[in-house]
C-alpha cells in the first residue's frame, strides 16, 4: 500500500518514471524489515490510520482513491488537519514525514537498497556515472 | 605522531586503540550509509568518530573523537588547516568578551611551526597559500601541489570571491595530489568526505606514521583498547588500565605515559585517572583540565543558478578565502569560508527555497532542473564556551565498565554581532542577499537564495540533523 503515498512524494512525469518505478517500495520494505525493524510497529499503526482516515473519507482504502484525491487527503496529513479520531495511534504529520523521507531516499538514494532502479534518478539528475573512477561498486 | 618518534628513537611503545584497522569493504560508497549521514544502519558501526557500537553500548560516546587507526581521519574530509599567529594570543587580541574562556597560549606560532612543517612532510598535504595573503608564515613549500580548480570554482566562486576584494586560494588538503609517500594520488572521485578512500589517497596517521613506527619493531599497537585511567604512584605516571572489546580489564604498565586521544579524549582520560593526589582527576586540583575547550560553528549558504555550476568531478571543496578570519579592529575573528564537497541527488532533496513544496511533482521538477545549479559556500566559524565552560564526565549504563561520557557544561557564546553572524551579513554575505549579488556573475541572474541558517549556538542544524 505505501506504494501509493511514495508515487505521491515523487510521481512520475513525462520524461521520468516515480517512486513506483523507481521500486521505492523495496527500499522501504528494506528499510523497516531489514535495518529497523523496531519501527515496524509504527509503521503497521500508520498504514491502518490512512485506511481508517481514508475510508472515513473517501469511503475505500489509499490505494483505491484517485490520484488527485490521494494528493488532497496527504497534503492534510501533512499538515495535520485529518479527523483526529482516526490518528490515536500514532500522529499524522510524524507519519507523513516518515513516507516522505523514507521515499526520497529510495528513489535518491543508491540503487543497493532496493530503490532507485536502474540508477533512474541520477541519470535523472546528470550525474555522471561511475561516481568512483576504475570502478564501481555498487 | 608521538609513537613514531619514540619507536624511531629506539624506545619500545604500546599504543592502545580504540578502534580497529580500517577496511575499505565497510565503506561502500552509499551517502545512505557514511560517517556523515545517518539514514539506514549500520550507521552505528561506520560513525569512526563517535564510536557508537549498538552490540557493543559501552563504546557510545557522544563526542568526536580522535584514534591512530580507526578514527575521523580515515573518513574526514582532509582538510589542513594551521593555526594563524593570532589564534595563539586570542585573549590578548580579544579582550572585549567577557566572561570567555579564552586564553593565550603559552607557547607561539614560530615556535610550532617546525612541527606544522614536519607533520605536513611526514603524513602529506597539498596545498598552495601563495594567493592567500592571511596565510601564516611557511618556511617550506607544502610537499605535495595543491588540487586543481574545478568548474564551480573557475566559473562561479573564483571570480566572485575576487570581485569581493577577497583572495581565493586552494584548500591544503591531507590528500595525495600527486603520488607520494608510496601511495596512489587521489582519484578525484565523488564520494570522499564521510567514506574511506578506496585508493589509499587519503592521508591520515593510520596510513602514514603508524607504519612507520611497526616498521621500526618497537611499537605494537593493541586495537580495541579503551583506556580509562592511567595509573598514578604519587606524582609518577606508571602504566595504563584499559579495557578489550569484551570488557576484560587490563594493565600496561609504563615508563612514559602519552595521553594523544585529542582535546575532548584527553581531557576526559584525565578526568577519569583519579588517585590520592588527584582526587578530581590528573592535573584537574585546579578544576581546570577540560575548560576552555573550543570548537566552532558551521555557517554558509546554498546559492541557486540559472545554468549547471556543479563541479565535473569529484570530491570538490577546493577554494577556500580567509578574509575573514582575523579584524581586531572591528572586533571580529570568524573563519575560514569554503566550496563544498560534492553532494549526490540525495542531499539536496532538502535544499529548496523558502516555502516551496517538499514533495510532489514541483519538487521532483526543481530536483532535476537544479540539482547541478545549486552550490554551496560554507565555512567553520569560531564558537567559544563562556561562563564556567568545560566537560564534565558522567557514567553510561550500569555494566561495570560503565563507560565514562563527556558532555559539555557551561554556555556556549558567539561572539555576539560579530563571528559567524557576520559571514552571513552584510561584507561577508558571498551568496549574494539583500542589496548584493556578488557572487553571481553580473551578467548572469542573480543566484536565488535557498537557505540561510542562522549559526545555531549550540549546534549546527542541517537538514533537520544534527552535524
Amino acid at each position: 500500500m505505501l506504494d501509493r503515498p511514495s508515487e505521491q512524494i515523487i510521481p512520475a512525469d513525462d520524461q521520468w518514471g516515480g517512486a513506483t518505478d523507481a521500486e521505492v517500495i523495496n527500499y522501504i520494505e528494506n528499510w523497516v524489515g531489514k535495518y529497523y525493524p523496531e519501527m515496524s510497529p509504527i509503521y503497521k499503526r500508520g498504514i491502518a490510520a490512512v485506511q481508517k482516515a481514508s475510508n472515513r473519507l473517501y469511503s475505500k482504502n489509499f490505494q483505491d482513491v484517485e490520484f488527485a484525491a490521494q494528493t488532497e487527503f496527504l497534503k492534510k496529513m501533512e499538515a495535520g488537519l485529518l479527523d483526529g479520531q482516526d490518528w490515536t495511534e500514532i500522529a499524522q504529520k510524524y507519519f507523513f514525514e516518515e513516507i516522505r523521507v523514507r521515499s526520497m531516499q529510495g528513489f535518491y538514494g543508491p540503487p543497493r537498497h532496493g530503490g532507485n532502479k536502474n540508477y533512474m534518478s541520477y541519470k535523472m539528475c546528470g550525474l555522471e556515472m561511475p561516481h568512483l573512477l576504475g570502478q564501481n561498486r555498487y | 605522531m608521538v609513537a613514531k618518534q619514540l619507536a624511531t628513537a629506539g624506545i619500545k611503545c604500546v599504543v592502545l586503540e580504540r578502534g580497529q584497522w580500517p577496511d575499505y569493504e565497510d565503506s561502500p560508497n552509499d551517502e545512505l550509509i557514511n560517517q556523515r549521514t545517518h539514514a539506514i544502519r549500520p550507521l552505528h558501526y561506520m560513525d569512526r568518530r563517535k564510536f557508537v557500537n549498538p552490540d557493543k553500548p559501552w563504546l557510545t560516546d557522544p563526542f568526536l573523537n580522535a584514534a591512530c587507526v580507526e578514527s575521523g581521519t580515515v573518513t574526514y574530509g582532509a582538510m589542513a588547516w594551521r593555526f594563524m599567529p593570532q589564534d595563539f594570543k586570542l585573549h590578548t587580541l580579544y579582550p572585549h568578551i567577557s566572561g570567555s574562556a579564552l586564553a593565550d597560549w603559552p607557547i607561539t606560532y614560530d615556535e610550532l611551526e617546525p612541527f606544522y612543517e614536519q607533520a605536513e612532510y611526514e603524513i602529506g598535504v597539498a596545498g598552495d597559500q601563495r594567493d592567500n595573503p592571511y596565510a601564516p608564515p611557511r618556511k617550506k613549500d607544502f610537499p605535495m601541489p595543491a588540487f586543481e580548480y574545478n568548474r564551480e570554482d573557475k566559473d562561479v566562486l573564483i571570480p566572485a570571491i575576487k570581485r569581493m576584494g577577497f583572495h581565493p586560494y586552494p584548500i591544503p588538503m591531507l590528500r595525495n595530489s600527486v603520488r607520494y609517500n608510496g601511495r596512489a594520488a587521489c582519484l578525484r572521485n565523488h564520494t570522499c568526505c564521510g567514506y574511506i578512500c578506496p585508493c589509499d589517497a587519503k592521508n591520515g596517521t593510520q596510513n602514514t606514521v603508524i607504519p612507520v613506527a611497526m616498521k621500526t619493531g618497537n611499537c605494537e599497537i593493541r586495537t580495541g583498547a579503551i583506556a580509562v585511567q592511567i595509573a598514578m604512584q604519587g606524582r609518577l605516571a606508571v602504566g595504563v588500565r584499559y579495557y578489550d572489546l569484551e570488557q576484560r580489564l587490563h594493565y600496561q604498565p609504563a615508563s612514559i605515559v602519552v595521553s594523544a586521544a585529542g582535546s575532548s579524549g584527553s581531557a576526559k582520560l584525565l578526568l577519569m585517572s583519579k588517585s590520592d593526589m588527584f582526587p578530581n582527576g590528573l592535573g584537574n586540583n585546579s578544576d581546570m583540565v577540560g575548560r576552555c575547550v573550543n570548537s566552532h560553528h558551521y555557517t554558509g549558504a546554498f546559492g541557486l543558478f540559472d545554468r549547471d555550476v556543479s563541479a565535473e568531478q569529484g570530491p570538490g571543496a577546493t577554494v577556500a578565502f580567509s578574509d575573514l578570519n582575523h579584524i581586531p579592529e572591528k572586533k571580529i575573528f570568524t573563519g575560514v569560508l569554503c566550496s563544498e564537497f560534492y553532494a549526490l541527488p540525495w542531499m539536496r532533496t532538502q535544499i529548496r527555497p523558502p516555502k516551496s513544496p517538499m514533495w510532489g511533482a514541483e519538487h521532483k521538477r526543481f530536483q532535476r532542473e537544479n540539482y547541478r545549479r545549486i552550490l554551496r559556500l560554507f565555512g567553520r566559524c569560531r564558537r567559544f564556551r563562556c561562563t564556567k565552560p568545560g566537560l564534565c564526565c558522567i557514567r553510561r549504563g550500569r555494566t561495570p565498565l560503565a563507560y565514562r561520557c563527556l558532555l559539555p557544561r557551561g554556555q556556549t557564546s558567539f561572539d555576539g554581532g560579530t563571528g559567524a553572524h557576520y559571514v552571513q551579513r552584510g561584507r561577508g554575505r558571498p551568496e549574494g542577499g539583500r542589496g548584493k549579488t556578488d557572487m553571481a556573475d553580473k551578467r548572469q541572474a542573480k543566484p536565488q537564495i535557498l537557505q540561510r541558517r542562522r549559526p545555531a549556538p549550540v549546534v549546527f542544524l542541517q537538514n533537520g540533523r544534527r552535524s
